[in-house]
C-alpha cells in the first residue's frame, strides 16, 4: 500500500439518472452523442408548458416508483434519488463496511407539499397529510436510506446548487477520520412548480435550449436528476479489491459573500473554492486536463466563473466545457451528477462538447470545447458548482 | 474543541456568560422565541426584508461573536430542519393563489435552505467554508459533528456552528394534526400525549484552542445510528471516555413532556436522580434543533459551575463537572454530546 494514500478517498461505483438517461451508461452514451434533454414539460404540471422548456425525465412517477421498488405517491424526487442509488450500490458488495448516506437536495418533497398547500390554504383541516409528511428535505434523504438498508449514518445538505459536491466533501471527510468505511454521496431534485416559477421570477430562464458560455446566453434551462457516486476508504479498497474508477484528490467550499443570489464579477467565491480544491490537491495548473464548468447559461454565472478561471489557470485555460447545455441545471443533483461525469471523462479520455456554442463571451479569453474530444489521456479533472447563498464548491478527480 | 462563544434566542431570555436565564414563557401553546432589539444587530432596511428565521438566526451569530471578543470568523456550519419556512410558505400560497402569474423573487430567494448561512457570511464577509445541514432532529447535531471534525483538521480555525428553526402558524397547525403537540391549554409538564411546539436560533463560536473565554470543552459527540439500540450506542459512547452515567454531574435529557416517550426515557435516564436531571425542552419547547438550546444551558452551567440563575428548577443541584446533553426528535435521531470544563 502506497503511504501517501492511506488517508484518500476513492470513487468505487457510480448511479445516475437525467433527462439523457436513467442509468450511468445512457447518460454517457447521450453525451458522446450531443444529445440534448431539453423539452417542455410534459409531467410535472405548471402553467408554463408551453414558454419554458425544462430537462425533464419523460417517466410518470408511477413508473419511477416501479422502477425503484418503492410505493406510490411519495414525492418525485424520492424516486429519482433511490434510482441512482441503487444503481451506485449494486455493483459491488460492501459487507463489513461501516455504510452511511450524506445526500443532497434543494425542496425536499414539494411536489406533494403543492398539492397539500392547495387544499390546505382553503381549510387549515384539509389537505392530506401524506402529502406534507415529506416536505423537509431530510424526510427525502431517509425514505431511501431506509429503502436502501443504509443505517451507521444519514445527513442531508441543503446549499442550493452546490448542494450534492458538498454532500461528497462531507462524505470524504467522513471517512477520513475514520467515523465511515464507505459512503453514498450525491444528490437529487426534480422538477416542480416551486422551483420552476422561483426561477422564473429571477428572469433567469431561457425560453429556448440554454447557451452556455455563449456571449448571448439567455439563461438557464431547469433540469431534474438524481446522481450518487459510492466513496471507500483506501484501507477498505484494498480489502475488498475494489478497481476504483477515480481518486478525490481535491475538495473545498467557499462563500463568495457577495449577494443571496448573485455572483461577485471577479467570481471571489468561485476563486477561492477552485485554488483551495487545487491546493488539497497538490497538482500544478496544467496537470488538470479538463474542467467541467458550473456554467449554467446565466448571464452571472458564466461570466464570473469564466473570469475566475482565467484568473486562476493563469491565462492558460484548460479545455472547458458545460454539460448543463445536456442536462439543465439540476439544482441539488447537479454537482454529483457532474462529478460522475467528470470521472467517466477520466475512466474513458473524453472531453464533452458544449453544446450550442457560437459566440465567445466578451470579457473571456477562452471559448469552450465545441467537439467531442476522444482517445485522450485526462488525469485529472476539475468539477464545478456554485449557488444562491454564495455557496461554491469546486472537486478534482484524478486517474487512480 | 471549546465553545468560546453563544448568542442565544430562545423563548427565555439566557444571558450564558452572566449565567442568567429570564424566564418569560411558561410553557402552555408555543414557545414562542423572544426576539431581540435588533437596533444594534441589523440595519433597519435589511431587517425589513428578512423573515424571522433569518432575523433570529443573524442577531444570535452576531450575539456569538460578541460574546466570543471576535469580528471574523473562519467558516459556518449549521442546521436547520424546516429551513425558511415564512418564505416558502409566502411563495407557495401565492403561486397557488395566483395559478404560477405574477410572482415576485423576494420569498423564493429567501426560502432557500442556505439563507441564513448565507446572509451571515454575507454580513460578516467570511469567505471561508459554509455549510447548511437539513437532516430533520440531527440538522444541529450534523453542524456540530462537522465544526469537531475541522477543529481537529485545522487548530487555527474560529467556527461559527449553530441551530436555528422557526415556528409559523402554517407549520404549527400542520405538525398538530400529526399529533404531536398536546391540547392549548395544558403545559409541556402535563401528564399527557404530545409536546409543546418552540423554536429558536443559537450560534457558537468553536475553536481548538482554549481561552479564558471559554465556557466549556466539547468532549466528544454521537449522533445515534439505527443498527444499534439508543441505551447500547449511550454506553459505548460513555465507555470510549472510560465513564459511566454515575460519573455524570448533570444529565441535560431531550424528555419532551410527550408521556408516548416515556420508556425509552426510563430506559435511558430512569437510573439518573431527579437533583441530576434536568429536562431543557421544559424551557425551549421542542423543536429539531433544540438541542442547541440544551448545549447553551450546559456551557453557561459548566462555565458558573451552577446552573443558570432564575432556571427555575429547585430539584436540580448542580455545582460543576461533566454534563451529557442528550437530544432526540419524536423518539428517533437521538444524540448525545458529552460537555466538561477546560
Amino acid at each position: 500500500m502506497n503511504a501517501a494514500n492511506q488517508d484518500a478517498v476513492w470513487i468505487a461505483s457510480m448511479g445516475a439518472i437525467s433527462s439523457i438517461g436513467i442509468n450511468v451508461s445512457e447518460n454517457f452514451n447521450a453525451l458522446l452523442q450531443g444529445k440534448s434533454g431539453v423539452s417542455y414539460p410534459e409531467f410535472v404540471q405548471t402553467l408554463h408548458r408551453d414558454d419554458l422548456p425544462v430537462c425533464e425525465i419523460k417517466m410518470s412517477n408511477e413508473a419511477l416508483a416501479a422502477l425503484c421498488k418503492m410505493p406510490n405517491g411519495l414525492p418525485r424526487t424520492a424516486y429519482l434519488s433511490a434510482i441512482a442509488a441503487q444503481e451506485a450500490l449494486q455493483s459491488f458488495n460492501l459487507n463489513a463496511c461501516r455504510l452511511g448516506m450524506i445526500s443532497a437536495n434543494t425542496v425536499g418533497g414539494m411536489d406533494r407539499s403543492e398539492f397539500f398547500y392547495q387544499d390546505f390554504l382553503s381549510d387549515p383541516q384539509s389537505g392530506h397529510l401524506r402529502d406534507v409528511v415529506h416536505h423537509e428535505c431530510g424526510s427525502i434523504t431517509e425514505l431511501v436510506a431506509h429503502h436502501l438498508g443504509i443505517k451507521d449514518y444519514v445527513s442531508t445538505i441543503s446549499t442550493a446548487c452546490s448542494s450534492s459536491a458538498n454532500a461528497i466533501l462531507h462524505g470524504a471527510r467522513l471517512i477520513r477520520h475514520g467515523i465511515l468505511d464507505a459512503v453514498l454521496v450525491g444528490g437529487a431534485d426534480a422538477l416542480c412548480r416551486f422551483t420552476i416559477n422561483g426561477f422564473n421570477t429571477l428572469m433567469i430562464l431561457d425560453n429556448k435550449p440554454c447557451t452556455p458560455f455563449d456571449q448571448n446566453r439567455k439563461g438557464l434551462n431547469l433540469g431534474e436528476a438524481a446522481a450518487y457516486l459510492v466513496l471507500v476508504s483506501d484501507q477498505k479498497m484494498h480489502e475488498h479489491s475494489i478497481q476504483p474508477i477515480a481518486k478525490l484528490s481535491g475538495a473545498a467550499n467557499a462563500n463568495d459573500a457577495f449577494h443571496q443570489t448573485a455572483s461577485s464579477a471577479e467570481g471571489k467565491g468561485n476563486y477561492l473554492a477552485m485554488s483551495e480544491a487545487l491546493k488539497q490537491s497538490g497538482l500544478s495548473l496544467q496537470d488538470i486536463h479538463y474542467i467541467n464548468a458550473h456554467g449554467t447559461g446565466t448571464a452571472n454565472n458564466d461570466s464570473s466563473e469564466g473570469i475566475a478561471i482565467e484568473r486562476l489557470f493563469e491565462g492558460n485555460v484548460p479545455p472547458l466545457s458545460s454539460t448543463k447545455a445536456n442536462t439543465g441545471h439540476t439544482l441539488g443533483a447537479c454537482g454529483s451528477l457532474e462529478a460522475i461525469y467528470a470521472c467517466l471523462a477520466i475512466q474513458h479520455g473524453v472531453i464533452y462538447p458544449n453544446l450550442r456554442f457560437q459566440t465567445q463571451i466578451e470579457e473571456h479569453h477562452f471559448s469552450p470545447v465545441q467537439s467531442l474530444i476522444e482517445n485522450q489521456q485526462i488525469d485529472h479533472v476539475m468539477s464545478n458548482s456554485f449557488g444562491f447563498g454564495g455557496n461554491c464548491s469546486s472537486l478534482i478527480f484524478s486517474k487512480p | 474543541m471549546y465553545i468560546q462563544g453563544i448568542g442565544s434566542i430562545s423563548a427565555q431570555k439566557l444571558n450564558a456568560r452572566q449565567g442568567e436565564l429570564q424566564m418569560i414563557n411558561g410553557g402552555t401553546s408555543v414557545f414562542h422565541c423572544v426576539e431581540p432589539d435588533y437596533k444594534e444587530l441589523i440595519p433597519p432596511m435589511q431587517l425589513r426584508r428578512m423573515s424571522k428565521v433569518v432575523r433570529i438566526g443573524i442577531a444570535a451569530a452576531k450575539a456569538a461573536l460578541l460574546d466570543a471578543g471576535l469580528e471574523k470568523i473562519d467558516m459556518i456550519t449549521t442546521g436547520t430542519a424546516y429551513g425558511c419556512l415564512a418564505d416558502t410558505e409566502i411563495f407557495l400560497s401565492k403561486l397557488l393563489q395566483q395559478d404560477e402569474q405574477m410572482l415576485t423573487p423576494t420569498a423564493f430567494i429567501q426560502s432557500t435552505h442556505n439563507t441564513v448561512s448565507g446572509q451571515i457570511a454575507l454580513l460578516l464577509g467570511c469567505h471561508g467554508h459554509n455549510f447548511t445541514y437539513v437532516h430533520r432532529g440531527h440538522s444541529w447535531e450534523s453542524a456540530l459533528q462537522e465544526a469537531f471534525l475541522f477543529s481537529r483538521e485545522n487548530a487555527a480555525l474560529q467556527i461559527l456552528c449553530g441551530g436555528i428553526d422557526e415556528m409559523t402558524n402554517h407549520s404549527h397547525e400542520i405538525i398538530k394534526r400529526f399529533g404531536t403537540y398536546k391540547k392549548e391549554e395544558e403545559s409541556i409538564d402535563a401528564h399527557s400525549d404530545g409536546t409543546v411546539a418552540g423554536e429558536g436560533a443559537h450560534l457558537f463560536v468553536m475553536s481548538a484552542e482554549h481561552s479564558p473565554q471559554s465556557y466549556a470543552r466539547v468532549q466528544d459527540i454521537c449522533l445515534c445510528n439505527t443498527h444499534d439500540t439508543v441505551s447500547n450506542q449511550l454506553q459505548k459512547f460513555l465507555s470510549k471516555q472510560n465513564l459511566l452515567l454515575n460519573d455524570i454531574a448533570l444529565v441535560l435529557s431531550g424528555e419532551n413532556g410527550d408521556i408516548r416517550y416515556g420508556a425509552e426515557m426510563a430506559a435511558l435516564f430512569g437510573a439518573v436522580p431527579d437533583d441530576k436531571l434536568l429536562k431543557y425542552k421544559r424551557f425551549c419547547g421542542e423543536y429539531p434543533t433544540s438541542g442547541s438550546f440544551g448545549m447553551a444551558l450546559a456551557a453557561s452551567a459548566i462555565k458558573h459551575q451552577q446552573l443558570p440563575r432564575g432556571l427555575n428548577v429547585a430539584s436540580v443541584a448542580y455545582h460543576g463537572g461533566t454534563i451529557l446533553l442528550h437530544n432526540h426528535y419524536k423518539n428517533q435521531y437521538h444524540s448525545f454530546i458529552l460537555l466538561q470544563s477546560i
